[in-house]
């Protein structure tokens, strides 16, 4: 069985769509909410608790959506940048270290 | 057998406010008492009825009958202790004893007096076991049970100093007496009530009309809970006038729809939580409460529906519980839609009020589909006016102290 995974929303306001558009990665970003773009950064059971973790504001919507909420703004911008530089949304494991 | 049907909660709406006039001399040589907020908020809902039969924090035989069986000692469902907690050097400090009569303050002034009838001890973890269904510490409900001091003191409250509830709060100040009088006034005889701790999306929006239907209900009662806040909550500010904004923007007719608040520190004790909440609201005329997915839960203590068939277990409560499943958007139907009637299940675009938030704290504005711009423009106005820039609960927020009522000088 595979492990359950959730998911990080960065959601796509115009400044964030730029820089995906200038990185030619427009297309990675998908329509969850009435027409709204998200880019979704997956993460294991353990990396969300990690998350939690070091930001206790977050929470993780396990009831409806499955998704971390509540992250910093910057979190969310530091991912995406990450995002655009290996051009994957596979980066939880490299923030987390980043963070020591 | 008691009526728990009887409207209000045991039959008799408690009112234990007294005179202007008398209450000087009443309080006068009494030993005085701080209490933090929490304790201040439960004195004005025993005082007005909000908590009625209570006349009082709870004796042991009641908290005895809450924690093992939901109902008071009289009998009447009860499903969370309503407890005055004292440690033991406090005790000895006040010199406090069974037969004494003190007087409780708040922000330094008188607020009500309490008759000591009983000072006892509770097992705290057996308390939290019971109520929650847990004993893990990071449930927040537990957290408040295991800091509860050395001792409860059980005993009548009669407010003796009213509270003055301050802006934008005031205008939604209806005590129960009050608001049965305004839903009398304006012919409403069936009122279903909407708990709320949140900035209402088209989910709860959804929610309401859809209860609002089912009750085949002359009117909404939105009934936010001010209390304790979290960092990362919404402003109390902000989730009261937007539920306000629904009705001006006219999402909701003037006739059909109504907000007031509640004092009340949430507990997230899931289903239990839900027969208090329909409870209060029954003490405050409403005759009807919905109940949507995960009712006053928290983390995943709670089945996502525990909160609905806790109700089939009960007696007739004399509120009737509305129950509802899930509201998503629908991009086949292109527009909200409801769990039982909706056939693109796959294609349904869940959302939650965390994920709402999470939207806005990224900066982006939600799609008027999912939140009315009324209510977002009311949100980003909020958060200039009270939140320091921010809608949600920040450090400064909290230190700016208690906002919402004021106990002015006797």
């Amino acid at each position: 069985m595979s492990e359950e995974l959730f998911r990080i929303n960065i959601w796509i306001n115009e400044d964030r769509y730029e820089k995906l558009r200038d990185a030619g990665l427009a297309e990675m970003s998908k329509d969850v909410l009435a027409g709204l773009r998200v880019i979704q950064v997956p993460t294991t059971a353990a990396q969300r608790d990690a998350f939690l973790a070091r930001f206790p504001n977050a929470k993780c919507d396990t009831a409806t959506t499955k998704t971390i909420e509540l992250l910093p703004r910057a979190v969310k911008d530091s991912l995406l940048d990450l995002v655009l530089k290996k051009r994957s949304v596979d980066v939880a494991a490299e923030y987390l270290e980043s963070l020591g | 057998m008691v009526g728990n049907s009887l409207s209000p909660h045991g039959g008799e709406l408690i009112e234990r406010v007294i005179d202007p006039a008398r209450a000087q001399k009443e309080v006068q040589g009494l030993t005085r008492i701080p209490i933090r907020g929490q304790l201040a908020r439960e004195c004005i809902n025993i005082a007005y009825g909000f908590f009625s039969p209570l006349e009082g924090f709870m004796s042991k035989a009641d908290v005895d009958s809450v924690v093992k069986s939901m109902t008071l000692a009289s009998g009447y469902v009860w499903s969370i202790p309503i407890v005055f907690d004292m440690s033991d050097a406090e005790i000895r400090e006040y010199g406090l004893k069974v037969g004494d009569v003190v007087v409780l303050t708040y922000q330094d002034n008188p607020l009500a007096t309490l008759e000591v009838e009983e000072i006892f001890a509770y097992d705290k973890e057996s308390m939290a076991k019971h109520v929650y269904g847990t004993t893990d510490d990071k449930h927040p409900g537990v957290r408040r049970t295991r800091a509860y001091k050395d001792k409860f003191v059980g005993g009548s409250v009669t407010l003796v100093n009213p509270p003055k509830i301050n802006p934008p709060f005031d205008q939604f100040w209806y005590p129960p007496r009050a608001l049965r009088e305004r839903f009398a006034q304006r012919g409403w005889k069936k009122v279903v009530a909407h708990q709320t701790r949140n900035v209402p999306h088209a989910g709860h929006e959804w929610l309401m009309k859809g209860a609002w239907f089912s009750a085949n209900a002359d009117a909404i009662l939105v009934n936010p809970v001010i209390g304790e806040k979290r960092q990362g909550d919404y402003i109390d500010e902000a989730i009261i006038l937007t539920h306000d904004a629904l009705r001006k923007a006219g999402y909701f007719k003037e006739d059909i729809h109504m907000t007031s608040l509640l004092l009340w520190d949430m507990r997230y004790a899931g289903p239990r939580e839900a027969v208090f909440h329909a409870i209060v609201r029954k003490n405050l005329g409403c005759t009807h409460h919905m109940f949507g997915r995960d009712h006053a839960g928290v983390g995943t203590y709670y089945d996502t529906y525990a909160a609905h068939r806790i109700f089939n277990e009960l007696p007739d409560l004399g509120i009737y519980p509305v129950k509802t499943l899930e509201w998503w958007y629908c991009p086949e139907c292109a527009g909200i839609a409801y769990e039982e009637q909706c056939g693109h299940t796959e294609k349904a675009q869940k959302f939650s009020g965390s994920l709402i938030r999470s939207i806005i704290e990224d900066g982006v504005k939600p799609p008027r589909l999912i939140f009315r711009p009324e209510v977002f423009d009311i949100v980003m106005e909020c958060a200039e006016k009270y939140g320091n820039g921010s809608p949600f609960v920040t450090e400064s927020y909290l230190q700016r102290g208690d906002p919402v009522m004021t106990i002015p000088p006797l």
